[in-house]
């Protein structure tokens, strides 16, 4: 560890701090982070780096590394041009799983057309928070969270189903869910602790456990990666029904082969429909049956209703009168535009019949309207608690 | 994923230098690596399970287990010395390349 | 004729006038409907262009989307009008009107007295928030609350019935202000062929 490099690196830490010291946040969750990353920075640049051992210059670069991290989320939040509308969806289904109070939601739309992401500025628990709690007394008890959406998509509520997707894989990487179970499960098919079944289903979605041209730790590599690609898309059939499955099927093409990183298309369809029609399948047993283990007993369920569709029909958004319906919005505008046969001109008299974008356009504004209303008589009516208190 | 990859792999690193920083007589993280060390022996006496090891130390936990069971198992965690600790640490440091993306 | 208080939320019982989300039933006055400044905004900035271009006869100039600039603020937040800016707004409420009304919006007194204008009608059957361009025409800037009752909408019953789905329309359900386009506009493109013909132009 070069001290002469770490001292740049600080310096660069300074320079990219006094373009955002002055940032106001209308969150005072994200001030108070803004506030400690400064506190932070305070104490290091009292710190003489010549005079500390290897380890400690270590800690000091993971330090400076940790700030910038928390001003490239807060400088990217884009929360006056992000759907917030979007950003209620998710905190619903995220406390679910998640409690409440750890974390803080920023966001960023980005140009690529794929950037659809939940990243942590850093792991709920990481280490690097002990020590900087233990050397400089500052202790971070939120977490940044930030949600990224390609800019080109911030209004489509057909394609924002992936995000579902994309917060499972955030709920599995804290809980270790789809790699303690992929550990557990390649272990037991080894050892033929299976039954016949639970062997016929685990190679029907992982059928290259039967290719001798593998490794068993290849296989295992797989195995945890495909699982938590499964993990995903169930947690995400949760909230949006087989929703996910009409997008992923026609971005793929019906992809009947399997990558490194994902299973075929086919396999994850498969596994969603029978998640979400109740057929019996070993490997949903399995990811039912760890996630409650490891998760103190929060379960994967559907948690979303069949909201009937007379609104919409009529042009009207959705009177939503609690949370869990939110997500229900997605499934109405995915089932109205795969099963559209002109509801929408003969509802309304309609002289003319609709060009698709225009209906596009329709779904996409009452899903939009439908939540907004949402979190507006939400705000207006606590907010009527919090005067007459 | 790459994200995973990386994340974790820095919490393997952390570790490892609270590790290095008990050897060299800072007791700063003795208590946090007692912790961590107590859920790996647990598992390597089969009274705690896969999915029930601290979930947030899980990657270094399943790395210490998976290097060198026996030793958890027969550990006095109250009364570690230090050669321990650098067996320990030197368990962290095996299989460096080992990949999770 | 303008409906009363107790037409207006007679039509809204029997579900011909919806008002989404009516947050209070005191919005609805003897001979109108207060509606609230909604949370999206199009700010009129300084283009690439020399100016905007409603026409279709100098096409090398290009949309009127660069003149303006997209923000959103949250119900309660604050946005600064300035002087002599046209802001594009809309109502916080998304309203459907039965076929047989018209609506005429205002800035209700106590902003109109503040310099700040806008008159516009809703058609009979039209559905969405109601797009709204707001002028300040004080030399100062006013610093409006998102969700302040600023505008008001009278209601004047039309005779006989109107389908606003008799032709196809632009604007169905919108929930936010538009900036206008006028590419597609059939009406300019005559009378651009108009110009090209009188002016020999290909």
């Amino acid at each position: 560890m070069n001290v002469q490099l770490l001292e740049l690196h600080l310096s660069q830490l300074i320079s990219a701090w006094s373009k955002s010291k002055l940032n106001i946040y209308s969150d005072s969750n994200k001030d108070s982070y803004h506030q400690q990353l400064g506190d932070l920075l305070h104490y290091l640049t009292k710190e003489d780096f010549s005079k500390l051992s290897i380890i400690d210059l270590e800690f000091r670069k993971r330090t400076i590394d940790f700030i910038f991290k928390g001003l490239e989320f807060l400088d990217k939040s884009t929360l006056n041009a992000f759907p917030i509308e979007i950003v209620e969806c998710l905190n619903v289904a995220l406390n679910d799983w998640i409690d409440n109070n750890d974390y803080i939601i920023v966001t960023s739309l980005n140009n690529s057309l794929s950037s659809f992401s939940f990243v942590p500025s850093l792991d709920f628990d990481d280490p690097l928070l002990l020590f900087i709690k233990t050397n400089y007394n500052v202790e971070f008890k939120k977490r940044l969270i930030q949600i990224n959406l390609p800019k080109s998509f911030s209004k489509d509520y057909f394609a924002n189903v992936v995000l579902y997707h994309e917060l499972g894989h955030f709920v599995d990487i804290k809980y270790k869910i789809s790699e303690a179970l992929a550990k557990v499960l390649f272990q037991d098919y080894k050892n033929n602790k299976l039954s016949a079944q639970e062997v016929i289903d685990l190679e029907l979605f992982f059928p290259y456990l039967t290719n001798p041209e593998y490794s068993d730790n290849a296989k295992l590599d797989f195995v945890k990666q495909h699982f938590g690609e499964y993990f995903s898309d169930v947690f995400a059939a949760q909230y949006i029904g087989k929703c996910s499955n009409y997008y992923i099927d026609y971005v793929t093409n019906s992809n009947s082969g399997t990558s490194v990183t994902h299973p075929s298309t086919l396999n994850r369809i498969k596994l969603v429909n029978d998640f979400v029609d109740g057929n019996k399948n070993s490997i949903i047993d399995c990811l039912l049956d760890a996630t409650q283990q490891i998760t103190n007993n929060r379960t994967l369920n559907k948690r979303y209703n069949h909201i009937n569709s007379k609104n919409f029909l009529q042009l009207l958004p959705v009177e939503v009168t609690h949370s869990n319906q939110l997500s229900s919005l997605y499934l109405l505008g995915w089932e109205l535009w795969q099963n559209y046969d002109l509801q929408f001109e003969k509802h309304n008299s309609m002289a003319y019949k609709l060009k698709a974008s225009k209906r596009y356009e329709i779904i996409n504004n009452l899903i939009e309207k439908s939540i907004s209303n949402y979190i507006i008589t939400e705000s207006w009516t606590k907010s009527k608690l919090n005067v007459s208190n | 994923m790459l994200y995973s990859y990386s994340v974790e792999d820095e919490k393997v690193q952390i570790f490892s230098m609270f590790i290095e920083n008990i050897i060299n007589g800072d007791d700063s993280y003795k208590a946090e690596v007692k912790r961590v060390l107590n859920e790996v022996k647990e598992l390597s006496l089969e009274s705690k399970t896969l999915f029930s090891i601290d979930r947030n130390y899980f990657t270094i936990i399943m790395k210490l287990f998976e290097s060198n069971p026996q030793f958890f198992k027969e550990v006095n965690l109250d009364d570690l010395k230090t050669a321990e600790y650098q067996v320990i640490e030197d368990s962290l440091k095996k299989n460096e390349n080992f990949i999770y993306a | 004729m303008y409906l009363t208080k107790k037409k207006i939320i007679r039509l809204i019982e029997k579900k011909r006038l919806y008002v989404r989300p009516l947050l209070e039933n005191s919005q609805i006055n003897e001979v109108s409907l207060d509606l609230r400044l909604g949370t999206d905004f199009f700010v009129s900035v300084q283009g690439r262009d020399a100016y905007i271009n409603a026409s279709h006869n100098h096409s090398e100039y290009g949309d009127i989307d660069i003149f303006f600039q997209e923000t959103r603020r949250r119900i309660g937040e604050t946005f600064i009008v300035y002087p002599q800016q046209t802001v594009l707004a809309s109502s916080l409420e998304y309203i459907k009107m039965p076929n047989d009304v018209l609506g005429i919006i205002s800035v209700r007194s106590t902003y109109s007295r503040l310099g700040l204008s806008l008159t516009s009608i809703v058609q009979p059957g039209y559905t969405g928030c109601l797009s709204l361009e707001l002028t300040n025409n004080n030399k100062n800037p006013i610093n409006l609350t998102v969700g302040s009752c600023l505008f008001q909408i009278r209601f004047s019953q039309i005779s006989g019935s109107q389908n606003y789905f008799s032709r196809e329309r632009k604007y169905i359900c919108q929930v936010r202000p538009f900036v206008p386009s006028f590419t597609n506009d059939s009406e300019l493109a005559q009378l651009n062929n108009l110009w090209k013909v009188e002016n020999k132009k290909k």
